[in-house]
């Protein structure tokens, strides 16, 4: 288990720059999630570490030691591909023993060691199967067992469940964040996948083009993102452009007929999005009278959709902006309805 | 022997035989039997009539049918069989190591340069293979030239007329399409596996033997199949290069037709090259079963 410090990673693909500048660091013991889009150069940040791609500029630091340039095998990182990378002609036993093998230990504590892992992952009694014999779950956990057995200094999770089908990416999610807590193993987890990255990490890392957009706590980068782009990637589902206005009492923009304000650096006719979460409305009901907490304005049901546990509506506001809101209330379409947010979860930016 | 790749290409298509949408014809229609109609006639008449005729001529002599020609093959040719047998197997080793060298190398390099280069062979029909060979690996050939000015020692022994230039020129010739077959499986190789394999530690040497090598099993035995039986059946390396004595099987062949016109013997000859390629086949296989099975 060691402290990594990425400092100032660079890697440049032609014209394309997979990393602009990276500076990070997880502390020992702590999972962090770098979530980005595709192409966001996630990819190329976790297989720099692991060494299969060599930056252009920058440092990384493993417990203190430089291994910006140093071989693969040299590392002792162990990754967790997204495709898992079982090797097929090996069994489980064998393809978690490998890495054992390489290391030259006692075959007594070798069987001791996979003893140990195929509990972890709790893959007992699969030792002789093949991987085209296992489900993707299955699959998935002799990948894990065969990066932690070698007892590596980091674990690279590379968007590791998101080959599996839901419910069991939700089931190994927790799974993942359980063992990775039991083992105090410093773990970089890259994923696509917002509610995955804030529901798993101890920290969340945001890249976009090759770049950090913002990094923090889960429910610091969600109750704050730094500007549209953050919030619409931690699942806001509304970002609606305006122009901003101004008049005696400073910049402004309407929504719904409300009045809200704008930062003190945007210009008049500026352009300027506004970010609400669909669950974050309520429908219906009125504000109490001199509530400054909360703003209330209101829209027209245009269209809904029933998603079980609730309904998704789509309101139009007399702006002509259309919003979805999710909420457990029955509204007819075409209904006029009043809409009440908390102040605090409208962003703009 | 089957990867799982290829039992799940096997079983990709079974599937696919069986879910067969409503426009597709049968299995085996009279239209892809006239199709093939051409090919499998030539196949009959070129390659399978004279394999069965030479077989069943190999029992007839002037003695009658029996088992003459076999006894006069073995008390004449036993040590060329014995010959042909280890320069086919030291030829295929060598060959095996060096393609296997390469494609490992250009799989995890790139280098354009030798990429091309090790594919020159293949271009060089047998028989200027088999000149050249003799020309630069004569007792006053190149090689010796080149080797005497380096170590001053003037007279060098030749390597053209023994086993020795045998080798070298079967080798040379056989390596770039094992190379060729070998290389191509090894890059269908994914690269995961092969990050996999470094990531825990392992060499590119291991990575090649643990991973690449068992990955691309069906192939490289495909490259060892068709570089053994393309050794053991050439007939002009061996006119040109190698001692008088002993010799490879198809030059005893052709000198039983070409001076004695006993076509008998040399159809027991070759249907003993047949066995020695099934037979070395069977315990190849049966060897790597095991190996897969352990």
């Amino acid at each position: 288990m060691a402290t990594l410090e990425i400092q100032g990673l660079t890697k440049t693909y032609g014209q394309l720059k997979a990393l602009d500048n990276v500076n990070l660091t997880v502390q020992e013991g702590e999972l962090m999630a770098v979530l980005g889009p595709s192409g966001s150069g996630k990819s190329t940040l976790v297989r720099s570490i692991a060494g299969f791609v060599a930056p252009d500029a920058g440092h990384i630091l493993l417990g203190g030691r430089d291994i910006t340039f140093e071989r693969p095998e040299k590392r002792n990182t162990a990754m967790v591909f997204q495709s898992y990378a079982l090797w097929p002609h090996m069994t489980v036993l064998q393809n978690i023993t490998y890495g054992l093998k390489l290391r030259r230990l006692s075959p007594e504590e070798i069987a001791r060691k996979v003893e140990w892992a195929l509990d972890l992952v709790d893959l007992s009694g699969l030792e002789g199967r093949y991987p085209r014999q296992l489900s993707g779950g299955q699959q998935q956990r002799v990948a894990l067992a065969r990066a932690l057995v070698v007892d590596p200094e980091i674990l690279l999770l590379d968007e590791p469940l998101s080959n599996l089908d839901a419910k069991i990416r939700y089931r190994l999610r927790f799974e993942i964040k359980k063992l990775q807590k039991r083992l105090n193993i410093t773990t970089i987890y890259i994923t696509h996948d917002q509610e995955e990255a804030l529901s798993i990490a101890d920290s969340v890392v945001l890249l976009k083009d090759g770049k950090v957009l913002q990094a923090g706590r889960p429910e610091e980068i969600y109750s704050n993102p730094k500007n549209s782009f953050v919030a619409e990637f931690l699942g806001a589902s509304n970002v609606i452009t305006d122009l901003v206005l101004q008049d005696r009492e400073g910049l402004y923009v309407m929504l719904g007929g409300a009045r809200l304000p704008v930062p003190a650096y945007k210009q008049p006719g500026e352009e300027v999005s506004i970010v609400i979460r669909a669950d974050e409305v309520e429908l219906g009901g009125e504000m109490p009278e001199g509530d400054h907490e909360h703003v209330s304005f209101s829209g027209k049901v245009n269209d809904q959709m029933y998603l079980g546990s609730r309904r998704r509506y789509e309101i139009e506001t007399v702006e002509g902006h259309s919003l979805l809101i999710d909420s457990d209330r029955e509204l007819p379409t075409g209904s006029v309805i009043r809409l009440c947010v908390d102040r605090d979860k409208i962003y703009i930016y | 022997m089957k990867t799982p790749a290829l039992m799940q290409r096997a079983s990709l298509s079974a599937q696919q035989a069986m879910r067969r949408p409503p426009w597709a014809g049968g299995r085996s229609g009279l239209p892809g039997m006239l199709l093939i109609l051409p090919a499998l006639a030539m196949l009959a008449a070129l390659y399978i009539y004279p394999l069965l005729s030479s077989i069943v001529m190999s029992f007839v002599s002037d003695a009658g049918v029996g088992l003459e020609n076999y006894r006069k093959a073995f008390s004449l040719y036993l040590i060329d069989m014995l010959y042909t047998v280890g320069i086919t197997i030291l030829s295929l080793a060598i060959v095996f190591v060096i393609s296997v060298a390469i494609a490992g190398y250009l799989r995890f390099n790139r280098w354009p340069f030798l990429n091309f280069v090790y594919r020159l062979p293949l271009f060089i029909p047998f028989l200027i293979v088999g000149h050249s060979m003799r020309v630069f690996l004569a007792p006053h050939g190149i090689l010796n030239l080149i080797l005497s000015r380096i170590t001053g020692i003037p007279e060098l022994p030749g390597l053209a007329f023994g086993w020795g230039g045998l080798v070298i020129s079967y080798v040379w010739k056989q390596f770039p399409l094992a190379t060729l077959l070998i290389l191509g499986a090894f890059q269908s190789v994914e690269d995961s596996y092969i990050e996999a394999a470094l990531n825990l530690g392992s060499s590119r040497l291991r990575v090649i033997r643990e991973i690449l090598l068992p990955i691309s099993g069906p192939t490289v035995l495909v490259a060892m199949v068709l570089t053994f039986v393309s050794t053991i059946g050439c007939l002009t390396i061996p006119l040109l290069v190698g001692a008088p004595k002993p010799v490879m099987l198809p030059v005893d062949m052709s000198f039983r037709v070409t001076y004695f016109n006993d076509w008998g013997v040399a159809n027991a000859l070759g249907v003993i090259s047949y066995v020695i390629v099934i037979v070395l086949a069977y315990y190849y296989l049966k060897h790597m079963v095991r190996e897969e099975g352990a």
